[in-house]
């Protein structure tokens, strides 16, 4: 078994201006995916990503530049990750095929985790 | 009709039947555990701090709808969102307390009421001994410095976690208004400065107990029948607000005959329940309920309220709607419903209301009594009071006399009418089916 990372993408203005119940009927989606796959011991978890501009940092000649994430200018950010079990990379996409991310977002990217064993 | 295999389907298979469960525990918990939060905080922090603590439990469950996707669930939310809430107003508390003179205290908020409520014997001994937290909450923003429409929507909101769309949808109003009206309400509420560790004189209990009790009426009309949304009926909301009038029963200071009938009123339409939504979710009225499916144990608790709601001469509208639906739980079948006591029944409510939804189920039951045309004049009579054009029920009781007078197109019209208005998926559905029957 490898694990696998979900890199969940999303606009930066897709959640903008949702009321609560609308919000309230994608979030049960993924709510009720995390807890069926956690019951089939192949989720192992996962971290939200605050929303809102993070930091980039640049090295320059004259040092490092930290500037705000250039929101406007992107056209997906990453909002999120959650890593799953499976045997190979078609297995981790098949799993990744069923996350409601992909009906309420447009995509992600998976990732294998480098497992040194 | 749908495939029968798909339908089957969806209901045996464990994985569709979890993924329902979730679905409704987490709807569950942002309505419903609002009420209970925020009456848990205010219990702790007194009235004045009532906006804080709704922010704070607002923002607990924003918290929990953005973490537990990635974490999953925690295994008592509940408990999560409280301890998450409360985290929250220690955070502000402490804040606030900076930008004040004041030396900053380290002391949780958990404390405070304590404090506050040192030399409280007397009141103790004089006070209503109201130990409910949410039925304490009600009672402390049926506040009569507050106008008392905006007690009723204050309190609806505070306690049935509903938003300010829902509650205007309730009193036929626009969201904005009610908003505005909600803001000054708090403002008043905070001016007042109560203690809730204290809690109202057991004379100021006595006062206000008509207004809890017609929030809790209001709160079980929205579990009983929503605005929107895909449920018919959000049924943990009205078993709440029946639950709710069941404590005041079982307290001396808030027992009282009209409690007794609103408990009974309350029980009566709980019974109906199983009964008004099929295996799809579909509405099922009244004339085609499998009466067999009617809760014989909640029917005998309405009979039994409504049997000790007698006692005195209180004659309230609680008593009356309760009477029509003993009437209805009383009838062994749909053709044996007898309608003219329920016309003498719904005439003497709409003298005693004056309110047009009450009017519009009169003529819905002089139809039925045999008199269509004449109930049909009635509504249309109504139609000038724009407060019905926006409620679907008004149209649909139009649209199913003119189909008993024969006049289908009129009909259909009427349905189309009531489609434009806010309700339940599973009503739009119903009111579809019936637009197709007048083609």
């Amino acid at each position: 078994m490898k694990t696998y990372a979900l890199l969940l993408n999303h606009a930066p203005d897709r959640y903008d201006g949702l009321s609560e119940d609308d919000y309230m009927e994608i979030i049960k989606d993924y709510v009720a995916w995390t807890e069926k796959l956690t019951a089939e011991g192949v989720y192992v978890g996962g971290e939200k990503l605050a929303d809102g501009p993070g930091k980039v940092l640049t090295r320059t000649d004259d040092g490092i530049e930290v500037h705000d994430t250039p929101l406007a200018e992107l056209t997906e950010v990453l909002g999120g990750l959650m890593m799953v079990k499976a045997e190979n990379y078609d297995a981790a996409v098949e799993i990744a095929k069923t996350c409601p991310h992909m009906k309420h977002n447009t995509g992600l990217e998976v990732r294998e985790i480098h497992d040194v064993d | 009709m749908t495939d029968p295999d798909l339908t089957t389907g969806s209901s045996t298979d464990p994985a569709a039947l979890s993924d329902q469960i979730i679905h409704h525990q987490l709807e569950r918990l942002a309505r419903r555990e609002r009420g209970r939060l925020v009456a848990d905080l205010v219990s702790r922090l007194g009235s004045a701090r009532l906006q804080l603590a709704e922010d704070v439990v607002q923002d607990a469950i924003i918290a929990a709808m953005a973490t537990w996707p990635y974490k999953g669930m925690p295994d008592s939310p509940g408990a999560w969102l409280n301890r998450v809430a409360r985290n929250k107003a220690i955070d502000r508390l402490r804040r606030e307390g900076r930008e004040t003179p004041l030396p900053e205290t380290e002391k949780p908020p958990a404390g405070a009421g304590a404090a506050s409520g040192v030399d409280n014997g007397h009141g103790r001994f004089y006070g209503a001994r109201v130990e409910d937290p949410e039925l304490k909450l009600m009672f402390l923003c049926c506040h009569p410095d507050i106008q008392p429409e905006d007690q009723l929507m204050l309190t609806l909101k505070v306690v049935s976690g509903f938003t300010a769309k829902d509650i205007a949808a309730v009193f036929l109003k626009k969201e904005a208004a009610v908003g505005q009206r909600m803001a000054r309400a708090k403002r008043k509420l905070r001016a007042a400065e109560t203690s809730l560790t204290e809690g109202p004189s057991r004379f100021e209990v006595s006062k206000r107990l008509p207004t809890v009790l017609k929030v809790i009426y209001l709160m079980f009309s929205l579990g009983y029948a929503p605005r929107r949304g895909d449920a018919l009926i959000l049924r943990d909301v009205a078993e709440e607000a029946l639950r709710l009038a069941l404590v005041l029963i079982a307290m001396p200071e808030t027992t009282s005959p009209t409690t007794h009938a609103l408990a009974a009123l309350l029980a009566f339409q709980a019974s109906r329940f199983d009964a008004r939504v099929d295996a799809d979710g579909a509405l099922v009225l009244l004339r085609d309920q499998n009466r067999t499916l009617w809760d014989r144990r909640l029917i005998d608790t309405g009979f039994r309220h409504l049997r000790s709601a007698q006692a005195g001469d209180t004659v309230s509208r609680y008593h009356l709607e309760a009477a029509i639906a003993a009437s209805h739980a009383a009838a062994p079948d749909f053709a044996s419903t007898n309608w003219h006591q329920m016309q003498a029944l719904y005439s003497d409510l709409e003298a005693m209301t004056g309110s047009p939804v009450v009017a519009v189920n009169a003529c819905v039951a002089k139809a039925f009594a045999g008199a269509p045309q004449d109930a049909f004049l009635t509504l249309q009579a109504l139609a000038k009071n724009e407060r019905l054009q926006e409620y679907a029920p008004y149209h649909m009781a139009r649209g199913e006399i003119l189909r008993m007078l024969k006049r289908p197109q009129d009909a259909a019209q009427c349905f189309v009418q009531a489609l434009a208005c806010n309700t339940s998926a599973p009503v739009m559905n119903h009111l579809r089916d019936r637009l197709a029957t007048c083609v």
